[in-house]
């Protein structure tokens, strides 16, 4: 199906349009969410907003991108709206999560370089990664999360964020420098020995 | 600089193996000899590791039924897509429509020779004024009673 078959059938409310919109790009729009949100089920519900956006705002598709390009813009836009509304939520939940999988809490701010005990360790560097991401400026996170996570190209994601690909290697190497940085500070034991 | 501050400050293109050669031999020789500088390169690469496992998270199962119907349940309620165009379409003009005729009687209104020193006002500030002051807009009331 061409995009413009797609958009003309989501415009009219032809329901095997509709079906083939969600069945095809369900996981892509999913998959993208849980990398901005880190959490299944608020992907999920964001899925629902994601599709409910295209099927009301079709008619404006101009086609000056591809059909997957506006759903990721989409999905983009729904996921960093979802972080911004529920930042407080969100930092509740991980301090929950902090304390909940550790005895003691000085342990994760700390955690040994040494990984012992991998699961643990596993969960603990997702979280503090995920922390660190989360204080990168939304253009750098956002090229870092389409470019990391979701493994598009340079120019795909350039596409997306519709700027060009040198600044999206720009935004890259500045996320890069922001991240070790932050990350290194947390590597406690190694900076002791300094 | 320091060999140490040199991994730090090139520890993701170092983890990435995105450096130059000859700099990444020298990095090579020093995290090789430098326990503090191993185990950060350890710490960071498997917090890297991590990117790996969450990119292959894939939608729980029957992620897709669940989506398909609440788009559906979305389309039959809030969506009702047919009905609310053909609403919107018919009412937009009547609307615009009704407007313009209580515009035109308050204009006729306010010519009709009520309006001597008013006459300069335009429909759309007598409505705001309306508006302001409390007055139904199709009510005979005239501003100049309150302006004077
Ligand atoms: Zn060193």
């Amino acid at each position: 199906m061409t995009d413009q078959e797609l958009i003309t059938g989501i415009v009219n409310r032809e329901k095997p349009v509709i079906q083939y919109l969600v069945s095809t790009y369900h996981r892509q729009i999913i998959k993208t969410a849980f990398h901005f949100v880190q959490d299944m089920d608020d992907a999920e519900d964001l899925a629902q907003d994601v599709c409910i956006e295209i099927l009301e705002s079709a008619k404006q598709f101009r086609g000056s991108a591809t059909f997957s390009t506006w759903i990721y813009r989409v999905t983009v836009n729904k996921s960093l709206n979802f972080i911004r509304k529920n930042k407080r939520k969100q930092l509740v939940r991980q301090f929950e999560t902090f304390f909940s999988s550790s005895k003691q809490p000085g342990e994760v701010q700390h955690p040994e370089p040494a990984a012992e005990n991998n699961g643990l360790h596993h969960e603990e560097n997702r979280r503090l990664l995920e922390k660190a991401i989360s204080l990168l400026p939304e253009n750098q996170k956002i090229a870092f999360i389409l470019s990391k996570y979701d493994g598009l190209s340079y120019k795909e994601v350039a596409d997306i964020m519709n700027t060009s690909v040198a600044s999206v290697e720009s935004l890259l190497s500045r996320a890069k420098q922001n991240l070790q940085k932050n990350l290194i500070s947390h590597f406690s034991e190694y900076a002791n020995k300094k | 600089m320091s060999d140490c501050d040199t991994l730090r400050e090139n520890l993701f293109a170092y983890s990435e193996n995105e450096l130059e050669p000859s700099l990444k031999e020298q990095l090579d020789r020093h995290v090789a000899g430098c326990g503090a500088c191993s185990a950060l390169v350890q710490q960071f690469n498997s917090m890297l590791g991590t990117i790996k496992t969450q990119s292959e998270a894939e939608p729980r199962p029957f992620a897709e039924t669940r989506l398909q119907q609440r788009i559906e349940n979305y389309l039959e309620s809030a969506g009702k897509p047919l009905f609310s165009f053909s609403v919107r379409t018919l009412l937009q003009p009547a609307v615009i429509s009704m407007g313009l005729m209580v515009a035109l009687a308050i204009g006729i209104l306010i010519g009709n020779g009520k309006a001597g020193k008013h006459a300069s006002l335009t429909s759309a500030t007598d409505l705001e004024m309306r508006h302001d002051l409390n007055i139904p807009e199709n009510s005979n009331d005239d501003l100049i009673n309150f302006t004077e």
